[in-house]
């Protein structure tokens, strides 16, 4: 009897497991696979393995737009939003967590209340400002934005680190005679890394696939990153399915190779951003 | 796309262009300090785009030569498109150490166009040189903001380049005032149907049906070998069952007048009535993509050989021997006919100026549309995507190295009796994005009415009434 | 020394402080500001009170949008939400390939959304799409349909493309899981509780404020959710699949009417932080445990 409910809850365990899966590996491997079918083979039969190894899809996806130029772009604006987050919100982070100062509160309340804000809900005026500033049609402009939002997945996130490194190490990095300065660079960066590297991942998994505002805030070729390829390949070139999957494929290779690699912590992270205030 | 086509055909070429080089003329001088950043900072970027454009490579522009920006789209392969390179390129080594056209390469879509232009004209950095007349409601928010030249003066200037332009187009573009915002091109394209031959054989047809009648008998036809008769799609406006649908209107006096309002606010008509029924009934002949399909896929139901018939202008053209999307060979199965009861739909296109870029840039580009209306360009778009009109004179020897679609485009376009102008240059943005593009395929389902869309239509008018009041 | 601390902490916080004027509070006082006005960034702004806000109280269209995020943020907390806690209990056991299964469970949600979209945009195709495909080869034909087209089953196909992926949730409770100790489900176990009264009597509580947390990220999100509408219907067909996000981008993009976009984008606001609000209370998350 209830070795016969074991099995039923095994049963029940794989059944879910092997639907997770499916769900989510399935139109991958569709992608995938139909990718490599010419345009009539797609059209003919949607399901079948591809009979031939067809690369023209690439080819084409790849005369069309120049992936390259916009996955350097995409690599440009996340790396460099990513790296001035992290900076600028540790910072803040640790001065809000350990120091007194007046209007400390104030200024907290004001910087949690960016968590509330969704990001597309400015959509215009963040264009105006952005417009204001000159920065239309830069990257440096979407830098700044995406910097700007990473405030609600970083600062919290390394605030709440300092808040749990114990006083001690601070004070004896005092006694010692370090300065404020240092003792922020030699003493508490190199142990609040890991934080660091989760509100880093955050940062740079939202601007890498950001999608308005890099379309509303860009218009020239050199400026455009790489999900909006994708929005230009169903626009003008709809028809060419192999060329479509190809351009695709080639758009999320390059964070499905990272992801491999940085599984671990990109899981780590994403439970670190989501535990807020 | 097929506003794109839209634009083309309205003389516009195919460049959706909106240059990103941004003058701002700081009308506010308290952003007058982030204006002039903001004008550097952007054409920085397009000078940098040049390298990585195949025309660039020649003779790289330096000193103090006036750049005009214009954008240029990459995406379709669209006879006025190739064209306009090929223009600029010529443009440039003759106006070299003056005037260069800085074209940037945009490699999107008519809708990304849309959205484009809109934010780069929010920001005052709109290009030197624009296309709109797919966008009436935008273009005349441009004139009552003084964003657009008035070029009157330089025509009246230059009669040897006004002669060059299309007479039908100068009348058109004229204001009450006098003032005239866009320079018309020298010629004009006719749309109608291309059909493919082949086909039109194996259901037993052997002309293109010249009446309504005929022409739902010949979709019948091809209906029983299993052939969907059309190439239809919903989204962009719907353009290819729109065309169908308005060309109907083009059979009687009352839908004749319908189509010459600009921003119509009464759709509740019996022609219009008759033209949407047009609309869902095309539907029962096309293949299972084409509701919630784009234009680009309809394009190649035809080029592939799916579909019997597909509405579109001449600039479509080049693409029928073009590898990438039809077979070898392919051109020579395809016919151009006029819409049943010989109508054909056209509006006149054109260029505009803007006032964004300052002065020496508006001088710039006004030499660069004389430069662009010569004969022989005029000659060359004739040829190539049927622009005609009475000032340009098609080059006779030309006629028999045609090949048989573009045969026919010319002798249809002399021969049509009724041309209508298109929808998307009359009829009121609220209603081709907001009740075109979303109603339709329930119009075609059947969940809406045709007396509801109608009813849909007129709301939508009012709505716009009412936003730009 | 103190005061030398004073500018080091003013030196810390002013680019926070920088970025917080740039992205969230000027554009907030802007839109908050032109939400009262008329505006088409060409001309200046006119004011006219509360002309908007009574106009949208009055758009069918928003109507049918509020619905529909409203009827999202519902399908959020109560499938996304549960769904994305069944996994992390399941993967909990840690039966044979769990790893692997987790693994593969954020892929959807590592992607671009985007890419994501389309995805779903092939996989519903009426000819090539892999669905209809599927259903035909199940003899389930009559099934088949234009399933972003028809308007019977536009939202529900566009909701599919983010209702599943709840590895975040997935993630978040399993952590949380992996905090309780071992011995609570052993103990439990000894007296002869199933795995199901284990999962639903001990965990279940016991994970109260990380599902809460689970579910303000799920309903934050779908108010913020784009991508997944805007490269697959845009809204359409009708206003089925309208939500407010798509609504406003259509307001700028398509008619540059900036001041209504902006009282949609304050309504946005409001409704988001009012439902966060609801979450909050719903699962007690400043209550002490």
């Amino acid at each position: 009897m209830k070795r016969k409910r074991y099995i039923g809850q095994k049963v029940f365990d794989y059944l879910i497991m092997a639907i997770v899966v499916m769900i989510s590996a399935f139109p991958f491997l569709w992608v995938f696979l139909s990718s490599f079918k010419t345009n009539n083979q797609i059209l003919s039969s949607s399901f079948s393995l591809p009979t031939s190894f067809y690369v023209e899809g690439y080819k084409i996806a790849m005369e069309k737009v120049n992936i390259f130029s916009r996955f350097l772009t995409s690599a440009i604006v996340a790396f460099s939003s990513t790296a001035l987050a992290v900076a600028i919100y540790a910072m803040a982070g640790y001065v809000l967590a350990r120091c007194r100062f007046f209007g400390k509160n104030l200024i907290f309340l004001l910087l949690i209340s960016s968590m509330l804000i969704p990001s597309n809900a400015m959509v215009q005026p963040v264009y105006f400002v952005i417009n204001k500033l000159g920065l239309y049609d830069t990257r440096q402009g979407l830098i700044l934005v995406y910097t700007g939002f990473g405030m609600a997945m970083s600062l919290f996130l390394l605030k709440n680190f300092f808040l749990s490194i114990p006083q001690e190490l601070e004070d004896a990095a005092c006694i010692d005679g370090a300065g404020f300065g240092r003792t922020f660079w030699h003493v508490m960066l190199p142990i609040s890394r890991s934080a660091m590297a989760s509100a880093a991942i955050l940062t740079f998994i939202f601007s890498w696939n950001e999608f308005m505002y890099a379309m509303l805030l860009t218009s020239s070729e050199r400026n455009r990153t790489l999900p909006l390829t994708i929005k230009y390949f169903t626009s003008t070139f709809s028809f060419n399915y192999s060329s479509m999957f190809a351009a695709l494929v080639l758009c999320i290779l390059p964070t499905l190779v990272v992801y491999i690699f940085l599984q671990e912590q990109i899981a780590e992270s994403m439970v670190a951003g989501s535990v807020k205030g | 796309m097929c506003k794109k086509g839209l634009a083309i055909m309205l003389g516009a070429a195919m460049m959706l262009s909106l240059a990103a080089c941004g003058g701002e003329k700081a009308k506010d001088p308290a952003a007058e300090g982030s204006g002039g950043a903001q004008n550097t900072a952007e054409q920085g970027e397009t000078a940098q785009e040049e390298p990585g454009t195949p025309e660039e490579g020649a003779g790289a522009p330096t000193g103090e030569e006036i750049k005009i920006p214009i954008i240029l789209t990459t995406g379709a392969n669209d006879a006025l498109d190739i064209q306009m390179r090929g223009i600029i390129e010529d443009f440039n080594k003759e106006y070299q150490g003056t005037y260069q056209m800085e074209p940037e390469y945009l490699a999107g879509s008519a809708d990304d166009y849309r959205s484009k232009l809109k934010m780069l004209n929010a920001s005052n950095s709109m290009p030197a040189l624009i296309t709109i007349a797919n966008e009436p409601a935008f273009y005349e928010l441009l004139v009552e903001n003084n964003r657009l030249v008035d070029v009157a003066p330089y025509l009246e200037e230059d009669p040897e380049w006004k002669g060059r332009l299309m007479p039908q187009g100068i009348l058109e573009f004229t204001r009450e005032d006098g003032s005239i915002y866009t320079i018309p091109d020298p010629g004009m394209s006719l749309t109608g149907f291309y059909y493919n031959k082949e086909l039109f054989a194996q259901a037993g047809i052997s002309e293109f049906p010249k009446t309504w009648e005929e022409f739902w008998a010949a979709c019948e036809a091809l209906k029983e070998q299993n052939i969907p008769a059309l190439s239809l799609h919903t989204t962009e406006t719907a353009w290819c069952p729109m065309l169908l649908a308005t060309s109907y209107l083009g059979g009687s006096e009352e839908g004749r007048r319908f189509m010459t309002q600009q921003f119509p606010d009464d759709f509740q008509t019996p022609e219009m009535k008759a033209a949407m029924e047009i609309l869902v009934k095309q539907f029962s002949y096309t293949t299972a993509d084409a509701v919630g399909g784009t234009y680009a896929l309809a394009a190649n139901n035809f080029f592939s050989g799916n579909t019997a018939m597909i509405a579109n202008g001449p600039w479509m053209m080049p693409s029928l021997k073009d590898e990438d999307y039809a077979q070898p060979g392919f051109e020579e199965k395809v016919g151009y006919a006029p819409f049943p009861g010989n109508v054909m739909i056209g509006s006149a296109g054109g260029w505009c100026v803007t006032t964004d870029q300052g002065e020496d840039i508006i001088e710039g580009a006004i030499t660069f549309m004389k430069f662009y209306s010569r004969k022989e360009y005029a000659q060359k778009r004739a040829v190539e995507s049927g622009d005609l009109s009475p000032v340009v004179e098609f080059p006779k020897e030309e006629y028999e190295k045609l090949m048989p679609p573009m045969k026919d485009c010319v002798d249809v376009s002399t021969a049509v009796d009724i041309v209508l102008p298109n929808y998307q240059t009359k009829w009121d943005p609220v209603i081709q994005n907001d009740v075109f593009g979303r109603e339709i395929p329930n119009l075609i389902s059947g969940s809406i009415t045709v007396e509801e869309f109608l009813k849909m239509l007129n709301d939508g008018a009012a709505q716009y009434k009412e936003d730009i009041q | 020394m103190k005061q030398k601390n004073k500018m080091w902490i003013a030196l810390f916080l002013a680019p926070a402080l920088l970025m917080f004027l740039l992205i969230y509070l000027g554009p907030l006082v802007l839109a908050f500001v032109s939400s009262f006005t008329k505006w088409n960034g060409m001309q200046s702004m006119r004011f006219i009170g509360l002309q908007n806000y009574i106009q949208i109280v009055k758009d069918p269209v928003f109507h049918t949008a509020l619905c529909h995020t409203l009827l999202w943020a519902l399908l959020a907390v109560c499938i996304h939400v549960p769904f994305g806690v069944l996994v992390a209990l399941v993967l909990k056991r840690k039966r044979r390939g769990w790893r692997f299964a987790r693994s593969v469970f954020m892929l959807p949600n590592i992607i671009s959304r985007s890419a994501l979209a389309l995805m779903f945009l092939f996989i519903y195709k009426p000819d090539v799409g892999v669905l209809n495909t599927l259903l035909q080869g199940l003899g389930l034909g009559h099934l088949a349909r234009n399933w972003l087209v028809d308007p019977k089953t536009a939202l529900m196909s566009v909701t599919n493309i983010w209702l599943w992926y709840a590895a975040v949730i997935t993630l978040m409770v399993f952590s949380e899981l992996s905090a309780i100790p071992a011995e609570i489900e052993e103990s439990a176990r000894m007296d002869g509780a199933t795995a199901l009264q284990v999962d639903w009597y001990i965990y279940l509580p016991l994970l109260r404020r990380a599902i809460g947390t689970g579910a303000i990220v799920a309903v934050t999100a779908v108010f913020k959710e784009f991508e997944s509408i805007y490269m697959t219907t845009n809204g359409g067909p009708g206003n089925s699949t309208m939500t407010i996000s798509v609504m406003m981008v259509n307001k700028i993009v398509q008619s540059s009417q900036y001041g209504y976009a902006n009282t949609l984008g304050i309504m946005l606001l409001v409704f988001g932080i009012a439902a966060m609000l609801l979450c909050n209370k719903l699962f007690g998350m400043n209550r002490a445990d």
